[in-house]
């Protein structure tokens, strides 16, 4: 369901219709029904439904055990499993294809003539987005930081809330969960300014983005045509078509969220008003980048392996050293997560990621310099 | 252990990590009251801190500790073993 069509359009409507005169008891049901349509409307199929589940049981049932064990080995060990299982499930689906490419290209390498056919897989919508976001509930269970959730039907509505399944935002269950099951009335100030605020998302979609994509086709399609300008002006366009894209379907979730009463959180941040590539990054897709910091980066910094690497080069390097190269790793490590999260491809792993973390790394090199100076 | 010889030892802490031999927290003191002290150095301060006091922050504290006060408090309670 394309979040600009009329269809999505009066399916919300219907869905917020029916919202508004339900009893603020039930109200949290409509959204999971309203969900679950969403989530198998193009794509109901056996296998979809078991993509689905492998999720949201093991949240269940494993979240419930962590509760007991916060911040133990036994809890650790049962949080663990439940991350294996979310992630072996979308390593399967979403990068399966990564291997083969990698496979066939050792196989040349080793002038192996074998090829390895990749494959297709039917994998359910937004599928990336609830992997990570039962995983950080699955974490934040364990941490304390919230209580798990006892009814398997509620944790199945935080899972899929229909409005964040194509672009997000990354949700916590700490501050979202409890808005989706409580009730909530209409208000005008809300409707009006949730409408508005969907108004601009589709205003930046359809008038904005679709434009500037008519523009860098045509220029994208034709390579050879065109000079040097044009071209750069073009990948200056792509840029923007694709950031009106993104924060413009933000903005239809967030509009159509406030308008139920639930405040997500926001994603963007005037990224290109940034005075440097950090900056940037941290005004763009704020809740990936907030979920990777708070669930990979900071324990993989804190980790017993980086504090020993810490330790090793204080004593070769020195202390700056030791700040500096157990921080760079792990940069290094988010950065290909973060381009792998972008597509299963090399193209995303290096554009999207490692190159993202050559400018962070060199911009960081230079502002000490610069400093020092 | 007090909590004022907390704070003359982590200001130990933060002059080590920051390289600024100036620096005097308080309860209030924030991460804005720092310049250098950003996401990635907050993680080197809180190893520094796990170190000089020999205890552990979970990662949930980690990620949500407001102020040196609150850092305070979990170093005295770790340290009281509640």
């Amino acid at each position: 369901m394309n979040l600009t069509s009329l269809f999505f359009l009066c399916y919300v409507v219907i869905t917020l219709c029916i919202y508004f005169i339900m009893p603020k008891k039930f109200q949290w049901v409509v959204l999971l029904i309203s969900s679950i349509i969403f989530l198998f409307y193009d794509n109901l199929h056996i296998s979809t439904v078991i993509q689905a589940l492998v999720i949201l049981v093991p949240s269940y049932i494993l979240g419930r055990k962590i509760e007991n064990h916060t911040n133990t080995k036994q809890g650790k060990k049962i949080l663990i499993l439940g991350i294996i299982i979310i992630l072996a499930q979308l390593i399967y689906l979403k990068y399966t294809n990564l291997f083969l490419a990698t496979a066939n290209h050792i196989n040349n390498l080793l002038n192996i003539d074998y090829q390895f056919t990749f494959v297709q897989r039917n994998s359910l919508i937004g599928i990336s987005y609830y992997s990570l976001i039962m995983i950080g509930y699955l974490v934040d269970v364990y941490r304390g930081t919230c209580k798990a959730e006892k009814n398997i039907f509620k944790c199945a509505l935080f899972m899929s809330y229909f409005p964040i399944l194509t672009s997000g935002p990354f949700i916590r269950y700490d501050s979202v969960g409890k808005q989706l099951y409580e009730g909530h009335k209409l208000h005008y100030d809300t409707l009006c300014r949730g409408l508005i605020r969907i108004l601009w998302g589709l205003f930046k979609i359809l008038v904005i983005s679709q434009r500037l994509g008519m523009f860098v086709d045509a220029i994208y399609g034709n390579l050879e045509m065109f000079t040097f300008i044009f071209i750069i002006a073009a990948a200056m366009a792509f840029v923007m078509q694709l950031y009106t894209n993104f924060s413009g379907s933000i903005d239809v979730i967030m509009g159509i969220s406030e308008i139920i009463g639930i405040k997500l959180p926001e994603n963007f941040n005037l990224p290109f008003f940034s005075r440097t590539i950090t900056e940037l990054w941290r005004n763009w897709h704020i809740t990936l980048g907030a979920w990777l910091k708070d669930y990979i980066f900071y324990p993989l910094l804190k980790s017993d392996a980086m504090q020993n690497l810490a330790k090793k080069c204080k004593a070769k390097f020195g202390k700056k050293a030791a700040k500096k190269i157990p921080m760079y790793l792990s940069m290094l490590i988010m950065w290909i997560l973060i381009g792998a999260w972008h597509g299963g491809e090399y193209k995303f792993i290096i554009g999207s990621g490692i190159l993202q973390f050559i400018f962070m790394f060199l911009e960081d090199i230079l502002r000490t310099n610069i400093k020092k100076d | 252990m007090k909590r004022e010889e907390v704070f003359e030892r982590l200001n130990k802490v933060f002059r080590d990590i920051f390289d600024d031999e100036s620096i005097v927290v308080t309860e209030e003191t924030t991460s804005n009251d720092i310049e250098d002290w950003d996401s990635l150095e907050h993680i080197n301060l809180v190893v520094a801190v796990e170190q000089e006091f020999g205890m552990k922050f979970n990662m949930n504290e980690v990620t949500t500790m407001k102020n040196v006060g609150e850092m305070v408090d979990i170093i005295l309670d770790r340290i009281e073993g509640k």
